[in-house]
């Protein structure tokens, strides 16, 4: 299939298509989805290393479960959040996070436009909001980065985490709530200016 | 602009926050090259083999000569159909020629020449000699 085709198609059909041995299509779905997992791991572990694991197997979980995939069903990328989800739960709980890489690891802003001191402030911001989501219950953490940083409806929360939409609703809150706790005092160091 | 019920000296505001979960949409982590050729070495490997592959080039058999015998057998439905039909018709002939005496007296009486031949016509030979048996 040419290239340029596989920019229309949906998730679905590509996936169909790497399952009846379409050479494009894995790309096409790697460079669409790829960069989706490994952003959502990278803030549930805060651990870019680790993140990259996790988002190498959950796509080794999706091309494995290619052959099988029911068009309609579900959504591509809700089935990826939970696998995502359920992957770095695991590793939480074995004990293997790092924090202090995690700071480490923080992404860079990419974007040139960005001064020096306003870099330094973008970095410090994302950085001081890993550590805050860091210290978030694990629910909480994986509500808040799904509506607020991933952009997910709660609907679609609720079916990735396997929980009402009630719940998702009440998680995020209390999510919201925690964060800016655990944020007060420093909103001038990270550039936000008191209002007069 | 920030909710400034929510703030007090310090306090992340709503907007704030907002900003915060803004900021790491915008700058999310892009994949490394090795992590996507590691993936795509994956995708390749467990990708079923379902495409049909490109056939060998396969040299073609010759088309067959016919001859005549081979013209006319195909338009007969084939040599052993018209092997069939030539025993056939050598087994007419052979009967033609031999006249054989059921076959005279039964050919008599359907033209109605005479009825003597119809009473010496024995269509079921040997079975008088059955039935005496018993």
């Amino acid at each position: 299939m040419p290239r340029d085709m596989t920019a229309e198609l949906s998730d679905d059909a590509l996936l169909v298509l790497y399952a009846n041995g379409d050479g494009m299509a894995a790309r096409a779905l790697t460079q669409r989805l790829l960069p989706v997992v490994l952003g959502y791991a990278s803030r549930l572990l805060g651990n870019r290393t680790e993140a990259e694991d996790v988002a190498q197997e959950a796509m080794i979980r999706l091309w494995r479960i290619a052959p099988d995939w029911r068009q309609g069903e579900a959504k591509v990328t809700s089935w990826l959040y939970r696998v995502v989800t359920n992957l770095c739960t695991d590793r939480l709980r074995a004990g293997r996070r790092r924090r202090a890489e995690a700071l480490e690891d923080v992404p860079e802003p990419a974007d040139g436009a960005l001064d020096a001191e306003g870099a330094m402030i973008a970095a410090d911001r994302m950085a001081a909001l890993q550590a805050a989501l860091d210290s978030l219950p694990e629910r909480q953490r994986q509500a808040v980065v799904l509506r607020h940083i991933e952009g997910l409806t709660n609907p679609e929360i609720a079916e990735v985490l396997g929980i009402g939409v009630e719940a998702v609703e009440s998680l995020t809150a209390r999510g919201k709530r925690a964060l800016q706790a655990l944020l007060a005092g420093r909103r001038e160091e990270l550039g936000y200016e008191e209002s007069a | 602009m920030r909710n400034r019920l929510e703030m007090g000296a310090g306090m992340m505001g709503n907007d704030d926050l907002d900003d915060l979960f803004a900021v790491a949409r915008a700058d999310g982590p892009v994949p490394s090259g090795d992590l996507v050729a590691r993936v795509l070495a994956d995708a390749a490997r467990l990708q079923p083999d379902t495409l049909v592959p490109p056939r060998s080039p396969v040299p073609r058999s010759p088309v067959p000569r016919r001859n005549l015998f081979g013209a006319i057998a195909a338009i007969f439905g084939g040599g052993p159909v018209l092997a069939g039909m030539g025993s056939a018709a050598v087994a007419s002939l052979m009967l033609g020629f031999a006249q054989p005496a059921p076959v005279s007296a039964l050919t008599a009486l359907m033209e109605g020449q005479t009825t003597a031949a119809a009473a010496d016509l024995d269509v079921a030979t040997g079975i008088d000699a059955l039935i005496s048996e018993e």
